[in-house]
């Protein structure tokens, strides 16, 4: 029932009954008090009527002194003197009885000492009420007889004055057995008093004893059930924050570990991304280089074709410059059988210039002259003839090699067929791989993309996370301050301690981290002299 | 974060190129939006706008890095193997031919792995105490250039790395996934790392060179960019010296004074 009340409740309850213990052991001890003084009222009372009846005994013997002073003098104004005095005494008597009665009668209903003194005490005052009048009749007596008038009543006044003494006596002796009666009370009132006051200490010890124990008790019983279940929540709030702080320090180290990999992924990629463009770039130069080649092999095709054509003209060209060698060939024979016949000719004119004699001689030299003209027609048309023939031989080899350069040309043209295509399928091949690199390369850069984000992710949620383990390490530290007002300084210490353990245990940050946070830390610095001085001598050596 | 407005990616794409020649197609819009939205996490920046006047404002700190966001790193130790069997051939016939001052250009070295797998390789072919060898190594990203000096990587790094090289030119500590392998100072004491713009020619070297690794950069330049850059390799490499290049990188109408040896391999003339 106790675990539901609320710690206020508690407290208030426990420090109830703690006031009530203090109330308890407060008024027991108000009442002890409250007896201790009555008794001491009632001891004092008694006393005073001890001392009452003892001063009344005294007045009854004065009484009886001032009476016998009465009797031996005849002094008129002595008598007057001492009868005011008796009066006095009278009243005084009276007033000491009536107070006792007074006080002895609100006592005589409990008290049977009391009862037995007041009735004593009555007693002695019915007593003294007869012997007061003895000595009022003694007093006027005497104030009577003055002078010497007195020897006439002196028998009168003996016989009073033995009377009143009698009377005085017994009434001493009453009063003496009042005093010792209330003297009596007051030994008991004081017997009482002490009885109680022992009582009342006894009473407040053992009260204040169960009161310390009761006290220690609750104590106990209420810093135990607030400790208990705070303990609990220290105990928990400790592994708790262990489990918070070891597992955001993994979290973090591994995000950290991500990040890291995340990056290194994105710079990897990134490279690729950009060797992908510039292979593109290549792949598209050859692309572009194979279909000019292509054109170009196209145009040579052409010009094979025409050179065929163009050969093949030039073969029937040559053929006819062949047959119009042979038309040549046969007119030189012409010329050289013209030639024959005019050198026979000329022989017959130089014989016919013989035979003329003188007369012939002019004649003579001119047949020498066309016989000389003819070999030399003869010897040009034999030159020319060889030549012809040459030119024939010359010209069937023209013949010959043109219908190879056809056959070449053919064969070229034939080849740049072959290596148009072959062009053609490397331009469309290299058109088609631009095309695939260039897919490639969006993928690639959507990849790219999507690691960066990654990258940067991984980067967010690692700063994220360092921020996790410093609010974990922030809850250590206010368990901590819970432990310290809950169990002591001391012990809050140990178990910070603890913690410190469990979570280094549970730290995978390593030296590499370390490290690169050190790297980190340098690059803050971002003034690149600071990391490497630029000039100096080392770099004078390259 | 707000995402990227297409007016913010041109004025980003247009510093970008106009400062580093790296030419950003309407492609890499997604690339620019997370690289540089990291850049702006890192700054506390929300809005793309806003960045680009707090670029303005500090110009000259910001500017490297959002060079250093935009730019990209890739690289692994002995990429492209064949590329360092070939230097090491053409390294062993120039010192029989008397050569004993090698001077190679890492151009963007990125996080390191060129440089060190160039060092290993010569220092494996030219183990001879006469050779004098240095190797410059360059890259625009100063983050990665940080990297560079620290010469430390993961287990996975290292993998490529034949086992006795890596023995033999690195040291490891931690055990399983944690072992961080650190190259020895034989090593890295060859290299020296500078930043440096590649789209800013001329450079402050000298020269001459005897091999240039220019990989996988000028996939991400434009042409004008490429022939400016390509010009002033010639001018530092020394004739018969060797340009290596990316495999998808083609030197076809802009080679004047190289000759072709084999595929992203290039001697000049």
């Amino acid at each position: 029932m106790l675990r539901s009340w609320s710690l206020a409740a508690k407290l208030a309850v426990g420090f109830g009954i703690l006031a009530l213990i203090v109330v308890i052991v407060g008024g027991a001890a108000f009442i002890d008090m409250g007896r201790m003084q009555s008794l001491a009222e009632e001891q004092s009372g008694d006393t005073d009527v001890a001392d009452n009846v003892m001063e009344a005994k005294f007045e009854v013997l004065a009484q009886r002194l001032l009476l016998m002073e009465v009797i031996q003098t005849s002094d008129a104004d002595e008598i007057e003197r001492l009868g005011a005095e008796i009066e006095e005494s009278f009243t005084r008597f009276g007033e000491l009885m009536s107070d006792s009665i007074e006080y002895l009668k609100v006592d005589a209903e409990r008290d049977e000492t009391a009862k037995k003194a007041l009735t004593l005490v009555e007693d002695a005052l019915a007593q003294h009420e007869e012997f007061e009048p003895m000595i009022s009749r003694a007093v006027a007596l005497a104030r009577a007889n003055t002078g010497d008038k007195r020897a006439a009543v002196a028998a009168e006044l003996a016989a009073i004055d033995a009377e009143a003494d009698a009377r005085g006596v017994k009434i001493t002796a009453d009063m003496q057995e009042i005093e010792n009666n209330t003297d009596a009370m007051v030994e008991v009132a004081a017997q009482e008093s002490r009885a109680t006051a022992e009582r009342g200490r006894m009473q407040s010890i053992i009260l204040l004893v169960a009161g310390v124990f009761a006290s220690i008790l609750l104590a106990w019983f209420i810093t135990r059930s607030v400790t208990r279940p705070i303990n609990r929540v220290i105990e928990g709030l400790t592994a708790g924050a262990e489990q918070v702080s070891s597992a955001s320090s993994q979290v973090a180290s591994a995000s950290q570990q991500l990040a890291e990999g995340a990056s290194e992924q994105a710079a990897s990629l990134e490279e690729t991304s950009s060797s992908l463009e510039e292979m593109s770039g290549m792949t598209r130069q050859n692309a572009d280089n194979s279909r000019q080649a292509d054109a170009m092999a196209r145009e040579a095709q052409a010009a094979a074709g025409k050179g065929a054509a163009s050969v093949a003209e030039m073969g029937a060209a040559i053929n006819a410059i062949k047959e119009s060698s042979d038309a040549t060939a046969k007119i030189i024979k012409t010329i050289d059988e013209i030639a024959f016949q005019t050198n026979l000719l000329a022989l017959n004119a130089a014989v016919e210039a013989a035979r003329a004699g003188d007369a012939g001689k002019g004649f003579a030299v001119v047949a020498e002259e066309v016989r000389a003209l003819a070999q030399r027609s003869a010897e040009a048309a034999k030159t020319t003839a060889a030549l012809i023939e040459q030119s024939q031989e010359r010209a069937d080899r023209g013949v010959a090699v043109s219908a190879d350069v056809h056959a070449a040309l053919d064969q070229i043209a034939s080849s740049v067929d072959k290596v148009t295509q072959l062009v053609g399928e490397i331009a469309a091949a290299s058109e088609e791989q631009a095309q695939g690199i260039d897919q490639v390369n969006t993928a690639v850069a959507q990849m790219d993309r999507v690691t960066q984000a990654n990258a940067a992710n991984a980067e967010e949620s690692a700063s994220a996370s360092e921020e996790l383990s410093a609010q974990a390490r922030e809850l250590t530290d206010m368990v901590s301050v819970l432990i310290a007002t809950v169990r002591g300084e001391r012990a809050a210490v140990a178990q910070t301690r603890a913690v410190a353990t469990t979570t280094s245990g549970a730290r995978v940050s390593s030296q590499v981290h370390r490290m690169t946070d050190a790297v980190r830390a340098r690059a803050k610095v971002t003034d690149p002299e600071k990391v490497i001085p630029l000039d100096d001598e080392d770099l004078a050596d390259f | 974060m707000t995402p990227i407005k297409k007016r913010s990616f041109e004025r980003i794409r247009d510093i970008v190129y106009e400062t580093s020649g790296i030419a950003l197609t309407s492609r890499k819009e997604a690339l620019v939006s997370a690289r540089v939205g990291k850049r702006m996490r890192a700054l506390g920046i929300d809005d793309f706008e806003e960045y680009l006047r707090y670029l303005e404002d500090h110009h000259d700190e910001e500017i490297v890095g959002l060079l250093d966001a935009v730019s990209t790193n890739v690289t692994s130790f002995f990429r492209e193997p064949h590329h360092f069997d070939f230097i090491a051939d053409e390294m062993n016939a120039w010192y029989e031919s008397g050569q004993r001052r090698f001077r190679l250009w890492s151009a963007a070295c990125s996080t390191g792995e060129e440089p060190l797998s160039l060092a290993m390789v010569v220092k494996e072919a030219l183990p001879q105490p006469d050779v004098d060898l240095r190797i410059l190594a360059t890259d625009i990203c100063t983050e990665t250039l940080a990297h560079c000096e620290l010469a430390r990587y993961e287990d996975r790094k290292v993998a490529p790395i034949p086992a006795d090289l890596r023995s033999r030119w690195f040291t490891s500590t931690g055990r399983g996934d944690e072992r961080v392998w650190t190259a020895k100072p034989a090593l890295t004491d060859l290299i020296v790392y500078r930043r440096m713009n590649l789209s800013e020619p001329p450079f402050p070297m000298r020269g001459p060179l005897d091999a240039v690794f220019c990989r996988n950069v000028m996939i991400y330049f434009d042409d004008a960019v490429r022939v400016r850059l390509l010009a002033e390799i010639g001018r530092l490499l020394k004739p018969g010296g060797l340009l290596f290049v990316g495999h998808a990188e083609s030197l076809a109408g802009m080679i004047s004074g190289f000759k072709y040896v084999r595929p992203s391999v290039y001697r000049k003339a």
